[in-house]
């Protein structure tokens, strides 16, 4: 799950995947601001088939909180 | 379905779009009562798909008030060539959107009454600082009520304020020439309440069209770009076997092919359906097919089900030769850029082999399954123009004509036999009310015989021809086999001792029947009255307007630099086989 999280990430901010890390947010990469977070859900979303509830689209702050959502829902 | 791509897909590759390489440029705006991010990456993205380089000015969030009401606003700066103004009813009507019951029918008819007066006004600042074309949307009708099953029976409900605002808006925009309305309703209903509007993406962002359909919106946006630039199509090319019926006729025969009655034969007729109504509008159709000819040919003239006939086609190949050889003919004999064809052909292997030959040429991606394609059609943006003359609703029948004509020209002896036996008549009328969109449409669709190649809109014709030093005519041109409307335009710029030719240009549609000479020796007439002695003309060369790089030479013109002038000297003679009046 991880790997296709980070490739999603890389690819909807277009950066690398090497640079990609749990604690990659809106510090270290550039294309992530308020509306792109919600385009990469958007791409979350249909990839593993699932939907986030408001409470947990607010609290995505870096790519660590997606993963720990995503297992939430069940996947590994 | 069309299925457009994820909203990131845009958002990613808008970031390494370059303009530069593009001819065809645009500038657009787009203001809104919403939150429009994303949309404009779509729309650079699927203007390069397009060839066009488009250059956009995103206003504020909603600051679309203030960016039209301010005469120094950066929208106005920014000198846009379309404006996009897109609205959603819980802006516009606020609290009465959510909770319509709390005041009165009276109440309600004053909101909207309100809300029509001040879109009114913006509208009409809006033209009187800007040449930009705009497009308003209207609102989407709520499909929620809090009155349930009764909000039918309630007088001047939520449902009928926004109708009664849609329809107002409609006849408001109907007055300004510029001002069109993109129905935003529609767009809801084709695609879902449910789908275009996500609660959680309004309460994030006031986002009001989803991620999913800010693709399918833009499309449809494009569609107002193409008109803009002239990039619409004018001909489809059709294969037979599984295009226009199922089945193989050459094997299935006459009475195994698909057309009407089965659930696959209704497909086709009704993509059939679909075609036909576009060509009673001015899409002309062809026939490029490898097939038996007299198999073919029978199908079309009798089987019971064909909704197309033999006269709805302008252009038919149907052989065994080549089928890009076969794409060029049909352009040939229409007379037409193979820049405007689109081709229909159900084998992936002929799509490809297009694609790769005649990259111009617009090949459809069909699905494999008939049922398809009549939506495939309707969903295309490739069809609109920003005014639809007589001249176009005309055209299939014009072409018809034009083949009568090619067959004279075959049995006449020589061109002036031809020239004469067709009895031309040339009208000559200046440009009014009436004839100023068509000439407008003329300098933007126009590519072959065209001197300059200068493009102007409505708006730029009415304000030259205002002016005391321009003159600006058309020719209606007729013959015995019909009429083929204005097809002819000038704009002369008139100085003290000289005018100059600013543009000259014929349609294709009746090119090579020196009409050309006909409406230049009445401009050089109209000089002579008026004591002017010397014309300049230019010829600017493009990719296209070969056909008329020898008109000033052949005419008598001499060339001086880059200028072509004319000295008016004898009197001027009008070709024999035209008989030219004026209006």
């Amino acid at each position: 799950m991880a790997d296709k999280l980070y490739e999603i990430v890389s690819r909807v901010f277009n950066v690398p995947i090497s640079q990609i890390r749990d604690e990659s947010g809106q510090e270290n990469i550039e294309m992530w601001d308020s509306f792109n977070v919600y385009v990469l859900l958007d791409e979350i979303e249909s990839t593993f088939d699932i939907r986030f509830n408001l409470d947990e689209t607010m609290e995505i702050k870096k790519v660590g909180d997606l993963r720990k959502i995503l297992q939430n829902h069940g996947i590994r | 379905m069309r299925h457009e791509q994820k909203l990131s897909h845009y958002i990613n590759a808008a970031r390494s779009l370059s303009i530069e390489k593009y001819d065809k440029k645009i500038r657009v705006a787009l203001l809104g009562s919403f939150t429009l991010n994303g949309m404009e990456e779509t729309l650079r993205v699927k203007c390069s798909e397009n060839n066009i380089g488009c250059i956009t000015y995103v206003a504020g969030y909603d600051q679309y008030n203030q960016e039209i009401l301010n005469s120094q606003s950066s929208l106005y700066k920014f000198e846009p060539d379309i404006t996009f103004l897109i609205l959603d009813a819980r802006s516009i009507l606020g609290k009465i959107h959510d909770s319509p019951y709390t005041v009165s029918e009276a109440e309600r008819k004053k909101t909207v009454e309100a809300k029509l007066i001040e879109i009114s006004q913006l509208i009409k600042s809006f033209v009187e600082r800007s040449g930009s074309k705009l497009v308003i949307t209207n609102l989407s009708v709520p499909s929620y009520s809090p009155y349930g099953i009764y909000e039918t029976k309630i007088v001047y409900g939520i449902r009928d304020m926004v109708i009664d605002f849609n329809a107002k808006i409609n006849s408001t925009i109907k007055t300004f020439e510029s001002v069109y309305l993109y129905d935003f309703d529609s767009f809801v209903r084709k695609y879902g309440e449910n789908n275009v509007f996500d609660f959680r993406q309004f309460f994030i962002g006031d986002i009001k069209v989803s991620f999913d359909y800010i693709p399918y919106l833009i499309h449809d946006l494009i569609g107002y770009v193409k008109a803009f630039l002239g990039l619409n199509k004018k001909c489809i090319v059709l294969d037979l076997d599984n295009t226009l019926w199922g089945g193989i006729v050459g094997e299935d025969g006459f009475e195994g092919i698909k057309l009407g009655d089965t659930p696959e034969g209704k497909a086709f007729v009704e993509f059939q359906k679909t075609l036909f109504a576009l060509h009673k509008r001015g899409i002309i159709l062809a026939i490029n097919s490898k097939n038996n000819a007299d198999d073919a040919i029978r199908v079309i003239k009798e089987h019971p089900n064909m909704v197309l006939k033999e006269e709805n086609f302008s252009s038919v190949r149907i052989n065994w030769n080549d089928k890009v050889a076969n794409m060029k003919e049909i352009a040939g004999e229409l007379n037409i850029g193979l820049d405007s064809m689109i081709f229909f052909d159900d084998d992936p292997v002929n799509r490809e082999y297009m694609r790769l030959s005649l990259p111009q040429v617009l090949t459809v991606d069909l699905v494999d399954d008939a049922s398809e394609y009549a939506q495939d059609l309707m969903d295309m943006n490739d069809f609109h123009v920003l005014k639809i003359t007589e001249e176009d609703i005309d055209r299939g029948k014009m072409y018809l004509e034009e083949k009568q004509r090619k067959d004279l020209e075959k049995s006449a002896t020589n061109l002036e036999d031809f020239l004469k036996q067709l009895d031309i008549k040339i009208l000559f009328k200046n440009a009014n009310e009436f004839t100023i969109p068509r000439i407008s449409q003329l300098t933007l669709k126009t590519n072959q015989f065209n001197l300059t190649t200068k493009r102007y809109q409505e708006e730029d014709i009415r304000d030259l021809a205002h002016k005391d030093n321009y003159w600006i005519g058309c020719a209606q041109v007729e013959d015995k086999f019909g009429n083929s409307g204005i097809t002819g335009a000038f704009i002369i710029k008139k100085e003290k001792l000289e005018w100059i030719i600013d543009t000259f240009l014929l349609s294709c549609r009746i090119m090579g029947r020196k009409i050309e000479d006909g409406i230049l020796a009445h401009i050089l007439q109209k000089a002579k009255e008026e004591g002017v002695s010397t014309i300049k003309g230019t010829f600017i060369p493009t990719k296209k307007n070969k056909p008329c790089e020898n008109f000033l030479l052949d005419f008598g013109f001499k060339k001086d630099g880059n200028i072509w002038i004319y000295t008016l000297a004898n009197s001027i003679k009008i070709p024999d086989h035209l008989r030219c009046s004026v209006e």
